[in-house]
């Protein structure tokens, strides 16, 4: 059951453990992602369909094996633990085993723990007397990082145990299910969050821990996090730490935070190569070395930036996303930032003559 | 005895000459109980390694500076001894996996567990966990950053990480998920000023503005450069001239030197010199993508638009192989003699338009 | 050649006369048998098929073997099975005295003296080392053997012992667990106890120790320890020491370059003695000695003699090595086996009397006809082309031949492409080409890109250079990049405890030479300020 302490996705220590520490010490706060994550399935945001389901399910006494897949942070590992702590209520955590791609996952521990976790038995009346759901359940995480020897092994279990044992597997592209797997699993597909429902989200958390910040801040915020919940309260957070309580948060300090480089940079680089000048050129990406902003995430914001551009035509968009791919490529390899930006430049300048 | 760059090297929070604000910011973490894994990310010679320090003095208090090195050896899973120097105290420990090279992992993976699986007894009043600095983060493979964020994750409670990279690219999503960014850029001219004359008010010299000015403008924004140049200037001749030579850092000379070898000549024969020079500029510890950089801008200002986005189109590719291949000589040269090439067909065309 | 066939028979047992196509003129009264060799055993069974008493059926024709048959066949009359071959043939053509050997006899004349030397320091120095060097099967154990003999010396030699633990006895350990002792050790205890106790069975009084086989450890680890033995020896041993090494074609195998460095040669007084390749006149000598050999009765129910051009291509194919060219006689010249295939050489060689003769190599058999590095560096570096602009070097052999080693062979072409080429634009492709197969051979996923690897790094050179600039240049071995130690331990103290923290690339970058002027500067200023101080006491 260790596994289920371990969340893998706090930015902080969650220090749920004691170590035999004394009794006068605090617990230090939980990060807010743990926090304010729902506790039955109709707290979850947004995902109508899917809770429709589940609540049927938890109504009804049972699960399928499924298989919930969509962008990161939109509520996938919320809304089954959601759903468990429902259904088993205090037998919780003898019931669930989870394991995420932090854990060993390989093939041996498919064979084993997996393995052992799911043949044991699951009685149908709970200590106090109550009738229980006679099955235990299997949350594997982040499951598209599981090899496809992992995966192959795992099928098998999951048809053999299937009387006592619900798998739940959740992923972020379906693709890297392999087949065997997804046709055993009823398939929930998660949408991004709405940026409003995101907003009311956050609202609610600030007013819960007493943060100040400014109104089209939360905008700023849904922007950076990208549809991405679990990623805009953990900005939130780190952002309310850096800055103290006293200080209202505003637009500059999230960018800050979290590494977006503001827009007007993307500006003046497509502004210098649209000039041809080369020297001006190499100067600017000097300065972007200077001040320290990740080409990497440059090249990203910069796909966007170009594609809604108006003030370039169709070819020259062709041209500038192709070259932008090569670059992004070779960046991922290790290859020298400077050279991968210049050759950007040079493109551009080419392209926009 | 020790270089100016160390000897007045900030200590605290407070005596931080530039980037107060994020000082500021990282006084207020400090303050809370709880703590993130950090990355600290900037070009080099910004100061990360610095507020570093003064971050955990600002934790620790000041035992963290009672340093010591010593080296751990680790033993890899195919039963090879590795190496690896550490720098640590009774708070902290700093590591540089880069010595290690392919076994980089077993470093990272072995360090973290033996600091991590030590508590601290003695708890009242201090925090509970220990703290494990990473230079030169972007040089970790990927195999040691996939490892990290595992045991990051495993350890969390009596341990923190702080990495130190130059940039954020080479760091896999995962690991910039985990950590809180801090971004330290490279300080703007006037603050090096300002800095260098701080520092030779302390030493007792008097520093003439043209040569701060022509420091700062050698440095390249690099405030360790800025620093040990100046010293190395004050050793060869004191008290201070304004147009006094600074001293360069030698293979950039080299370098300079070696590019305009190529510009002068386009032969196979230059070429076997051209690659005698490059290997001594790997025996000295020179990498390889410095020496792509360093060659790039050289040759870039002696050509024409056409012939630049060519020289770059080859140089990211060559540059981009040289990191799957392990003979780094092969892609110089490759890209080298590829210069040479469009080079001397740029000149010969030069010749032909000045016929018509 | 005559111009009988002799037809083959296919069972030992038949009574019949296969008399198929041109058929000897005479019905043999008895059948000749087929000699005890592997190669026929799939007849053997074939044949035995047939029932006694059918009809003779004609043979089909891939049934029959042509034997070219020698001049002096007479084998026709030997009735009954073949007689066993009892004792080894390698030891009834050993070399009896000097005289048999097919050394030249100056290198066994250098020997010699070397052994009267040994004989001279006998009282004084017992224990003179010699190295005898040469390439495989030149003749250097058959001479030492031969002249051991003839000085009257007992040769005791050392062989690894790897199908035997060497037990070292701790006492009364014989509960099964016993102390595994080091070869390194047992070899110096040979050493030492050899060459000075004798055995009660030695025929002779004086001994010669000779060391062929190496323990391994000497091979793989630091040379220290062959010198401390070495040293050892000179001081304790009482009879000459022998060392053979045949020559390997890499020079990291390379024994005797390893272990016997020239200055320890000359601090021991170590006599080298290389062997050369057996010349082909004297092999052709001795192979027909061997033939006579063979044609002595006893053995001449086992044994025909090969026909000439069987012979000589024995010869060629052998080159240089003696045991192997008995090798192949010993299996040519079995009864029952087919004639030996040749192949043409290209290469012709001018007989006696001006005739051209075209030389043949044994197809198959031959030694290795592997091409050493610098001839296959040549083949590379200066590509020939055929008339209708074919390669005359085929690149796939030239891999195949150093596919064991291809990052090695791809260094050394990088290494010496260079002077071949007169245009650039001819480099950029080669050197493309060379970098394309640096990233296949770091590929370590797929091993077979290896080979691939060095396929395009020798098919690029090859094909890129147009022009070829011919003319002897020297070949260089690839550069190694041993990166320097970087800082000094007055620059490390002058960097501090930080020193540790800073990786090689960022202290090469950023502090090396900058560190370094400071801290001459401080040194001289340190040592100026204490002659000073000295001279004011």
């Amino acid at each position: 059951m260790q596994a289920f302490l371990k969340t893998g996705k706090s930015t902080a220590g969650s220090g749920d453990k004691n170590q035999g520490a004394t009794t006068t010490r605090r617990k230090p706060p939980a990060p807010w992602v743990e926090k304010y994550r729902p506790r039955n399935v109709d707290d979850v945001v947004e995902q109508s369909e899917v809770v429709a389901v589940l609540r049927k399910c938890v109504e009804g006494g049972d699960l399928p094996n499924m298989l919930l897949y969509g962008p990161p942070g939109t509520g996938k590992t919320s809304t089954i633990l959601a759903a468990s702590r429902q259904i088993f209520g205090d037998m919780f955590k003898d019931r669930i085993l989870e394991l995420n791609a932090s854990d060993e996952r390989g093939i041996n521990v498919v064979r084993t723990k997996i393995k052992n976790f799911s043949q044991l038995s699951a009685s149908s009346v709970r200590p106090d007397g109550k009738p229980c759901p006679p099955f235990k359940i299997i949350i594997l995480d982040e499951a598209d990082s599981m090899t496809h020897a992992a995966q192959s092994a795992l099928r098998r279990t999951m048809e053999k145990e299937s009387r006592s044992t619900r798998f739940c597997l959740i992923c972020n592209y379906v693709s890297r299910i392999i087949v065997p797997i997804t046709s055993r699993c009823s398939k929930f597909r998660f949408k991004a969050l709405g940026d409003d429902k995101v907003i009311d989200r956050l609202k609610y958390i600030c007013a819960m821990e007493g943060v100040k910040i400014e109104e089209d801040a939360y905008k700023s915020i849904v922007k950076i996090s990208g549809g991405d919940l679990r990623r805009a309260i953990t900005t939130l957070q780190s952002c309310y730490r850096l800055k103290g309580p006293e200080h209202i948060i505003n637009t500059a300090d999230l960018f800050e935070m979290s590494g977006v480089i503001p827009e007007y940079y993307l500006e003046d680089y497509l502004e210098v190569c649209r000039s041809g000048n080369y020297e001006r050129l190499e100067q600017f990406v000097r300065e972007i070395g200077f001040s320290a902003y990740s080409v990497g995430q440059m090249m990203e914001q910069f796909v966007e930036f170009v594609v809604h551009h108006p003030g370039l035509n169709d070819p020259q968009k062709a041209k500038i996303c192709d070259k932008l791919g090569e670059c992004c490529f070779r960046l991922q390899d290790g290859g020298s930032e400077y050279l991968q930006i210049m050759d950007l430049g040079c493109c551009i300048i080419l392209a926009l003559k | 005895m020790a270089l100016w760059v160390d000897k007045y090297r900030p200590r605290e929070l407070s005596k931080l000459d530039y980037h107060k604000d994020q000082a500021e910011n990282l006084r207020n973490l400090c303050k809370q109980s709880d703590f993130p894994h950090l990355m600290f990310y900037g070009p080099s010679g910004a100061g990360k390694k610095t507020r570093i320090m003064c971050l955990l003095r600002e934790m620790y208090g000041s035992g963290v500076e009672r340093l010591r090195s010593e080296t751990m050896t680790f033993t890899t899973p195919s039963n090879r001894k590795v190496e690896v120097m550490t720098v640590s105290s009774n708070y902290h420990l700093e590591v540089n996996p880069s010595d290690a090279g392919m076994y980089d992992r077993t470093v990272v993976i072995d360090l973290i567990k033996q600091v991590a699986q030590t508590h601290q007894i003695e708890i009242s009043g201090q925090r509970e966990f220990k703290v494990i600095v990473i230079s030169e983060g972007d040089e970790l493979t990927k195999d040691a950053q996939h490892a990290l964020r595992r045991t990051m994750e495993k350890y969390v409670a009596t341990c923190r990480i702080i990495i130190s990279v130059n940039s954020t690219s080479r760091i896999i999503p995962a690991i910039r998920s985990r950590c809180l960014g801090i971004r330290v850029a490279a300080p703007n001219e006037t603050e090096i000023v300002s800095i260098l004359q701080n520092t030779c008010k302390r030493e007792g010299l008097a520093l003439p503005v043209e040569l701060a000015k022509r420091v700062v403008d050698k440095s390249e924004r690099n405030l360790r450069r800025a620093l040990l140049m100046l010293e190395a200037a004050k050793v060869a001749k004191a008290p201070f001239t304004a147009n006094q030579e600074i001293p360069d850092l030698d293979w950039q000379v080299f370098l300079r030197e070696t590019a305009s070898q190529i510009i002068s000549e386009q032969t196979p024969a230059k070429l076997e010199k051209i690659r005698e020079r490059l290997y001594e500029l790997l025996i000295q510890g020179v990498p390889p993508n410095l020496i792509f950089r360093g060659l790039v801008e050289q040759l870039v200002s002696n050509c024409d638009m056409s012939i630049k986005a060519k020289t770059l189109e080859f140089a990211t590719e060559y540059e981009h192989r040289m990191q799957s291949g392990a003979k780094h000589i092969f892609h110089l040269e490759a890209f080298v003699a590829q210069f040479m090439n469009i080079y001397k067909k740029f000149l010969s065309e030069l010749v032909m338009t000045d016929d018509f | 050649m005559s111009a009988r066939k002799k037809t083959w028979v296919r069972c030992a047992f038949s009574e019949m006369n296969l008399t198929a196509t041109p058929t000897p003129s005479e019905t043999m009264p008895a059948k000749r048998t087929r000699s005890a060799s592997n190669v026929s055993s799939f007849r053997v069974s074939r044949s035995r098929t047939p029932s006694i008493n059918s009809m003779p059926t004609p043979i089909p024709d891939a049934e029959l073997v042509d034997l070219t048959a020698m001049d002096d066949d007479q084998d026709a009359d030997i009735t009954g099975p073949p007689p066993e071959v009892k004792e080894n043939w390698m030891e009834s053509f050993e070399p009896a005295t000097s005289d048999d050997l097919a050394v030249h006899p100056k290198k066994v004349g250098e020997l010699r003296d070397w052994l009267r030397h040994c004989e001279a320091m006998r009282k004084k120095f017992p224990a003179q080392m010699c190295l005898l060097t040469g390439p495989t099967g030149a003749g250097k154990t058959a001479t030492l053997r031969v002249l051991a003999k003839e000085f009257g010396y007992q040769l005791q030699e050392w062989i690894n012992p790897v199908d035997c633990e060497v037990i070292n006895a701790l006492g009364d350990q014989n509960s099964g667990t016993s102390y595994v002792g080091s070869h390194l050790e047992a070899f110096k205890s040979f050493l030492l106890r050899a060459s000075r106790y004798k055995s009660l069975l030695d025929s002779q009084n004086k001994r010669l120790l000779l060391v062929e086989d190496f323990p391994n450890v000497l091979l793989s680890d630091k040379e220290a320890n062959f010198e401390e033995l070495l040293n050892e020896y000179t001081a304790y041993g009482k009879s000459p020491l022998v060392f053979i090494v045949a020559d390997a074609k890499s020079r990291g195998l390379n024994i005797s370059y390893r272990l016997f460095p020239d200055q320890l040669k000359a601090k021991h007084r170590i006599e080298h003695i290389s062997f050369n390749a057996i010349a082909s006149t004297i092999m052709q000598k001795s192979i027909k000695t061997f033939c006579s050999v063979m044609q002595q009765p006893q053995n001449k129910a086992t044994y025909k003699v090969p026909s000439t051009a069987v012979v000589d291509s024995i010869v060629v194919g052998a080159q240089g090595d003696i045991r192997n060219a008995l090798i192949n006689l010993h299996l040519s010249s079995l009864k029952g086996v087919p004639s030996m295939p040749t192949k043409q050489l290209n290469v012709s060689v001018a007989a006696k009397g001006r005739k051209k003769k075209m030389q043949s190599t044994l197809k198959s058999i031959g030694r290795d006809e592997s091409i050493t590095l610098m001839h296959a560096l040549g083949r590379v570096l200066n590509p020939k082309f055929n008339e209708d602009k074919t390669m005359l070097h085929s690149p796939e052999e030239i891999t195949e031949a150093f596919n064991t080693e291809p990052r090695n062979f791809v260094n050394f072409i990088h290494a010496n492409y260079l002077p071949h080429f007169k245009e650039i634009d001819d480099v950029v492709v080669a050197i493309n080409d060379l970098g394309l197969s640096d990233c296949m051979l770091n590929e370590y996923r797929d091993d077979t890109l290896s080979v691939m690897g060095l396929n395009v790094a020798i098919r690029g050179v090859m094909t890129a250079n147009r022009w070829p600039v011919s003319g002897w240049m020297p070949v260089r071995g690839p550069k190694r990049i041993d990166i320097k130690p970087q800082a000094t331990l007055a620059e490390q103290r002058l960097v501090g405890v930080g020193y540790a923290g800073i990786s090689r690339t960022l202290y090469a970058t950023e502090y090396c030479s900058l560190v370094k002027s400071i801290a001459g500067k401080l040194v001289e200023t340190n040592s100026s300020q204490s002659t000073d101080s000295n001279q004011v006491f």
